[in-house]
């Protein structure tokens, strides 16, 4: 192998191990339904330069992009209280000192409000389409015949028609909240939060960090039913985030910290607090945040201690499965990986799983790596170890034909 | 016989506010299936598309890329670009190549973006997002960000080609059909890419060095 292909497999084999951000999925996926709901959708082509650097660049920036992307851009909108530029498409928008309004050409506003970082996706010429990063934005959709307007807000997605509503998105806990003025929506998220119908004088808010107890709370008597959290544990929690994993306003807590990749400050972090206290009142999120956190620094007695904890506070849970998981993946054991597959057959995971698998028992336990090997390439015909399983299965069809026994399951 | 697996709803879409169908499908349709659903417009059915083939994609971007905060936008970019031009797929079976190529095409048109607005810098390579592994390995979470700050240097096209054939693996004939090249062509280009690649490096990056002349001493 040449030098610069084993290279090569050393950077794919170190991104293949890195996790994956907690809700960069649900994300993309939350953002691509939304933008493949409307006609016309185009993809966003988008920048990262901040309102900071200018109108003028911001002018020439705009221009620039929509030469690059032309797009049926129908609504368009203004952004400014007191100096006002056209708006462009894609671009991040931060009311980093005060409140940021954005008007539309179809009346509708956006303010964003202090701290808070969003941009206009797409529009059509029903509406258009939102992303909140972070921060509280005030949306007041203008209600016309066809009005089609969607708000991101990290894995939540609010499709409109005309209303007016508060919505909060807070990375660091996870917290969605929407606060309902006028009007309906609709609200959809990750599993548990499915479709949900709001209307005026409702309040929904929802933790991922703290799916268990987070009902949607309500301003009025006629609140809509809660969404049904997947069953995680029977441990009641608040709608405020664990105390060791909220930031200090001084410091970041350790909970920011890992989610910003910083594992060895995160660590640390957790030691200021106190180990066991953090263990003891993190939810099963944090927990596996935490086992993240240090497996990446090699404290594999910590990680294994909070997916450990993961499973016996969270019993029968998605988070306790994919804590199992966890597990087989720090010691190579494949019990762990068996339990992941038990408890979420078809968990996320179960790929992973079952590939593993099938690596550990081709050497230590191959008749059970050929039963591995066809139901891996049952499942995941085209999977990342369906070459290994059809080796597996090639070798054992062309060996011997399967004596009697072998045909008892 | 399994019973139709329950797929994530979504918003009504004629937006009149009432609670959405939530839609079934049956856990075995196939990649062919799925298309032919998606362009009838059923929502599962794209919802379906996007989670079979999310890791891949994202694999294909990440290896194009290095760890890089946009992913997420990156990933819904393609199913978005995906989904607009279905009907251009003419081997509906072909769904995960076809979607790897689109892969391709909008990680090319991310490079192309950075590489013009370079001059507003928009992530000092000093952000970039670190990766890490269950090894907790710094010296190959070192050795990644090395590589793609050399990578940083190159033309899209040829970072593209020796990402592809480097970092993915792909044998030379699936990189040329990824960059719409012939075989000749991609192999010009490759070579042009590792000269590249090298000089970048021997200029700035000396433990990359150091590592490729450790490789070429055991090879």
């Amino acid at each position: 192998m040449k030098p610069l292909e084993q290279l090569g497999r050393e950077v794919a084999d170190e991104l293949d191990r890195a996790p994956e951000p907690i809700d960069e999925r649900a994300r993309a996926r939350a953002g691509f339904l939304a933008a493949t709901g409307t006609p016309k959708a185009a993809p966003r082509w988008r920048g990262r330069m901040t309102i900071v650097a200018g109108a003028v660049a911001a002018a020439a920036a705009g221009a620039f992009w929509f030469r690059e992307a032309p797009r049926a851009r129908i609504t368009t909108f203004d952004v400014g209280a007191s100096t006002v530029q056209a708006g462009v498409v894609g671009r991040w928008m931060e009311a980093s000192d005060a409140e940021l309004p954005l008007r539309f050409s179809d009346g509708s506003t956006v303010l964003l409000t202090q701290g808070a970082r969003g941009r206009v996706d797409g529009t059509t010429e029903n509406g258009a389409t939102l992303s909140l990063d972070r921060g509280r934005a005030v949306v007041s959709v203008r209600h016309q015949p066809a009005t089609k307007w969607s708000v991101v807000a990290g894995p939540f997605q609010i499709a409109v028609t005309g209303t007016r509503f508060n919505v909060e998105w807070d990375p660091r806990v996870e917290m969605f909240t929407l606060v309902m003025e006028d009007g309906s929506v609709m609200v959809s998220g990750p599993p548990p939060y499915e479709a949900v119908p709001l209307v005026a004088g409702q309040t929904f808010r929802a933790s991922l960090a703290k799916p268990s107890a987070s009902p949607p709370a309500s301003d009025s008597a006629t609140a809509p039913p809660p969404p049904q959290p997947p069953e995680i544990g029977g441990r009641a929690t608040s709608d405020a985030p664990a105390t060791s994993a909220r930031p200090s306003a001084e410091e970041p807590g350790w909970r920011e910290l890992a989610q910003r990749g910083e594992y060895a400050r995160a660590i640390q972090a957790v030691e200021r607090d106190g180990t066991p206290a953090v263990l003891a009142s993190a939810s099963a999120s944090d927990l596996l945040l935490l086992g993240d956190a240090a497996r990446f620094v090699g404290k594999t007695t910590l990680a294994r201690e909070a997916y450990a904890i993961v499973r016996s506070r969270f019993p029968g849970s998605a988070a306790a499965a994919q804590a199992a998981f966890m597990l087989g993946r720090l010691g190579g054991d494949l019990v762990w990986y068996q339990r992941y597959l038990a408890e979420a057959p078809d968990g996320p995971l179960a790929r992973e799983a079952l590939g593993r698998m099938l690596e550990l028992q081709q050497t230590t336990a191959p008749s059970d790596a050929l039963r591995t090997a066809k139901r891996y390439l049952s499942s995941f015909p085209s999977g990342p170890h369906a070459a290994l399983a059809k080796s597996i299965v090639a070798r054992e069809q062309g060996e011997s034909a399967p004596p009697p026994s072998s045909s008892k399951q | 016989m399994t019973p139709p697996r329950r797929l994530a709803s979504v918003p009504s879409a004629t937006g009149s506010g009432r609670p959405a169908t939530v839609r079934t499908l049956a856990p075995s349709l196939d990649d062919a299936g799925l298309v032919h659903a998606a362009r009838r417009g059923d929502a599962a059915a794209k919802a379906a598309i996007f989670d079979r083939h999310a890791s891949r994609v994202r694999r294909v971007l990440m290896r194009l890329l290095g760890p890089d905060r946009d992913l997420s936008d990156l990933l819904q970019d393609v199913f978005v670009m995906a989904l607009r031009d279905i009907e251009k797929l003419s081997d509906p079976a072909a769904l995960g190549g076809w979607l790897a190529g689109i892969a391709v095409h909008v990680a090319r048109h991310e490079i192309r973006r950075r590489t013009r607005w370079r001059w507003i810098r928009f992530l000092p390579q000093e952000d970039m997002p670190d990766v890490a592994g269950p090894s907790a390995d710094a010296e190959g979470r070192a050795q990644v960000r090395a590589v793609y700050r050399a990578l940083d240097a190159l033309p899209a096209d040829e970072r593209i080609a020796f990402a592809l054939r480097f970092i993915d693996g792909m044998e030379l004939t699936e990189v040329a059909r990824h960059c719409d090249v012939s075989l000749a062509t991609i192999k010009r280009r490759l070579q042009r890419a590792e000269a590249m690649f090298r000089e970048k490096a021997g200029r700035s990056e000396p433990e990359l060095i150091a590592r490729l002349d450790e490789l070429e001493e055991t090879t």
